[in-house]
């Protein structure tokens, strides 16, 4: 896999624009004032770690720790430290959620695909799947975790924000400057003084012009392209785990600002879960937020 | 129907699970939650006249709601001596001291009082809270005292961000309060030094502010700042342990006696002055500030008109080279250039003192009011941590002259900061 691994770097004005490819989407690394080998050092650092998670924790390979926690084969697998902090966090958000955040619940796409069509599952396939679904099913000793038989875990809702909070500690230890990690539209950034402004454009980002700020992050939950419509019913891709059933009256996209990226884009993915309370919880939290809820403008708090 | 959760906790609990999947070490896991201190020490030596220690601490909280708590804590502590007023002469005058009973003798040089100890507490609390996506209000209170001295005061004010937060526009308002309880009474201006006519009981002052701000982001590098600011004072503002020498044609000091007034020594024709009892300013600022590539460079114009006659025009620059490793160095230059008050006098003649005497006119001698150049040359070195901790030290030198010998002062100015949280 190291096709597509490639980091380019771009100078405009005393911003540098350090570039690539991760996790599906496109990624960079912003930075202000400083040498141009500096500006190579810290976007390195930033890319490498972004590929780095991602080749961990990646669903779509099998030669990772994922694919061996995965495995089927309820076997106790070992895990390290940063893997059993990321489970801490699942675990905390589950609990956070009541159940509605659930890193099991992948296995629910077997029978719901997103792809705009009719295609409503029996509800007898739903319920085949969940047993296999259920945070509370998994079982955990110091260091390590073990699986039921087809269960899986899906870090895909943790692993970009913390990809993006974890590569931006690190090539944030490597200068002073000012700093803006985004991959795909999840982002956090700082600046001593003049602050980012962040673009909508292009991103599926419920929120209109520019945001600016000094320092801060942004993340996005949901996709108001995938969904599933029938008989004047729009199923939205947001799965409650508990059911196995979409999220009833769910907004289509959730951006929240928050201090750290993880922070913001499980607090919007929370939100998404919530339904139609999704705005109460965002306004309970303190934060601000931009939700989009049918065709009209978001709304905004 | 589910159950709604609750949001205020799960925003906190986000946070604080965030902070520990991320690795960050306990303290750094407050730090959004952290008061930001700053704490300085500044020296002030004047050359043989005023030395202050000025020790100050601030502390500044943001809240979830974006709000902003501030405290800040001064203490100053001024020794030495400052000028009285009088004349600089070869021949030799003699005054009283603020208190009353004693005397001292001065000849050949600046005259100054040297009973000049005065410790002063100030603290201010000021705190901000949006109401809006782009308004935000401000209000604060102050309190200062020394020996003499009190003050209180509060303010209010507006933020407005306009055009993508790229402008924002301030509206402030303040009023203070000043109590000035001299020491040995408040001298009755125009009369005698050595009669000590004075009156008990504390004299007033109150300030009204207004201010008008706009902050404009012109673009990426550039942000420029323009302030107004009207400040109408009310009250008491003479300066009560300052004087006016009386002299005769050939600039030499005259004896009270030769007035009726009580005979204390040579050169004793010393009148205390008289301010007007109100003075209006008007003042605008202007700063710009260009970041290049990683330095920065701020220069500041600040223009003042009272309707006392003074006008002043302070030019301030200051560059910072940054460095990549977190120190910086800032040069500062400051130049500051005032004209004299209507009524100031370096001394007065027997007839101008008839003349003020008989109108109760105003009249001082204090070189502050007078023509006034000054100068501050200067830099400051520090260095900032990855977790924003800030280590400084400033070192400046300041040269003033004007008209009388008394205005012409060095003073070196040092200052040590340190930034932290907790």
């Amino acid at each position: 896999m190291k096709q597509g691994r490639e980091l380019t770097l771009e100078q405009d004005g005393p911003l540098w624009r350090g570039r690539f490819a991760a996790m599906a989407s496109p990624c960079e690394c912003l930075v202000r004032g400083v040498s141009e080998g500096l500006a190579r050092e810290m976007a390195e650092c930033v890319a490498q770690e972004a590929w780095r998670i991602e080749k961990k924790f990646s669903r779509y390979r099998d030669d990772n720790l994922l694919a061996a926690i995965n495995a089927g084969d309820e076997q106790w697998v070992a895990v390290d430290e940063e893997t059993v902090r990321l489970l801490d966090f699942a675990e905390h958000c589950w609990q956070l959620s009541d159940g509605a955040f659930d890193i099991t619940s992948g296995v629910l796409r077997r029978a719901w695909r997103f792809d705009g069509s009719d295609q409503i599952p029996e509800s007898g396939q739903v319920e085949a799947l969940l047993p296999l679904v259920g945070w509370g099913k998994v079982e955990r000793e110091a260091g390590k975790i073990r699986l039921q038989k087809g269960m899986e875990l899906d870090l895909g809702g943790i692993g970009k924000e913390y990809a993006v909070d974890s590569a931006f500690q690190l090539a944030g230890k490597l200068s002073d400057a000012d700093l803006l990690v985004n991959f795909g539209g999840d982002l956090v950034a700082r600046a001593a003084s003049t602050p980012w402004q962040v673009g909508m454009e292009g991103t599926a980002r419920p929120m209109v012009g520019q945001l600016q700020f000094t320092s801060g992050a942004l993340a996005t939950s949901g996709d108001s392209r995938r969904f599933l419509l029938r008989d004047g019913i729009r199923y939205s891709h947001v799965l409650d785990p508990r059911s196995g059933w979409p999220v009833a009256n769910a907004p289509r996209a959730v951006t929240v600002f928050g201090q750290q990226c993880t922070q913001a884009g499980l607090l919007s993915t929370l939100a998404l879960l919530q339904g139609e309370a999704a705005e109460n919880l965002l306004q309970e939290a303190g934060v601000h937020y931009w939700i989009q809820w049918g065709d009209d403008a978001p709304a905004i708090g | 129907m589910k159950k709604t959760l609750d949001g205020k906790k799960i925003g906190a609990g986000l946070a604080a699970a965030t902070c520990s999947l991320l690795g960050q070490p306990a303290l750094a896991q407050d730090a959004a939650d952290a008061w930001q201190f700053d704490s300085a020490v500044l020296y002030y030596s004047e050359q043989d006249r005023v030395t202050a220690v000025e020790p100050v601490v601030r502390g500044k909280k943001q809240f979830q709601d974006e709000s902003e708590l501030e405290l800040k804590l001064t203490l100053d502590t001024l020794t030495g001596a400052s000028h009285n007023g009088a004349i600089t002469s070869d021949k030799p005058q003699t005054f009283t001291s603020p208190s009353g009973g004693s005397t001292y003798e001065v000849t050949n040089e600046v005259p100054l009082d040297d009973a000049f100890k005065d410790t002063r507490v100030a603290a201010n609390v000021q705190y901000t809270r949006p109401f809006s996506r782009t308004l935000r209000w401000t209000g604060g209170l102050n309190f200062s005292n020394e020996y003499d001295f009190t003050s209180l005061g509060l303010n209010a004010g507006l933020l407005w961000d306009l055009n993508n937060k790229n402008t924002t526009l301030t509206f402030g308002l303040a009023h203070e309060s000043d109590t000035i309880d001299p020491v040995g009474g408040a001298p009755e201006g125009l009369t005698f030094q050595s009669d000590e006519v004075k009156t008990d009981g504390s004299e007033d002052r109150s300030i009204n502010d207004f201010l008008f701000g706009v902050t404009q982001v012109i673009n990426h590098r550039w942000i420029m700042q323009f302030n107004y600011n009207l400040s109408v004072s009310d009250g008491y503002h003479t300066d009560p342990y300052k004087v006016v020498t009386v002299v005769d044609a050939n600039g030499d000091p005259l004896e009270a006696e030769g007035f009726g007034a009580t005979n204390i020594g040579p050169g004793d024709a010393q009148i205390f002055e008289l301010r007007p009892d109100s003075r209006t300013r008007n003042a605008l600022y202007w700063e710009n500030r260009y970041h290049f590539n990683r330095d920065v460079l701020a220069v500041g114009y600040r223009f003042m008109s009272d309707d006392w006659g003074i006008t002043s025009h302070t030019l301030d620059v200051r560059y910072r080279f940054q460095f990549a490793n977190g120190w910086y160095l800032q040069p500062h230059v400051r130049w500051y250039e005032q004209s004299e008050a209507d009524f100031y006098k370096e001394s007065i003649t027997t007839s101008e003192l008839t003349a003020l005497q008989s109108a109760q006119d105003d009249v001082s001698a204090d070189y502050r009011l007078g023509n006034l150049t000054d100068t501050t040359y200067g830099f400051k070195v520090g260095k900032q941590w990855a977790n924003n901790q800030q280590l400084s030290l400033r070192v400046e030198s300041f040269t003033q002259s004007g008209d009388s010998d008394a205005s012409e002062l060095d003073a070196l100015i040092t200052q040590v900061g340190y930034t932290f949280y907790w």
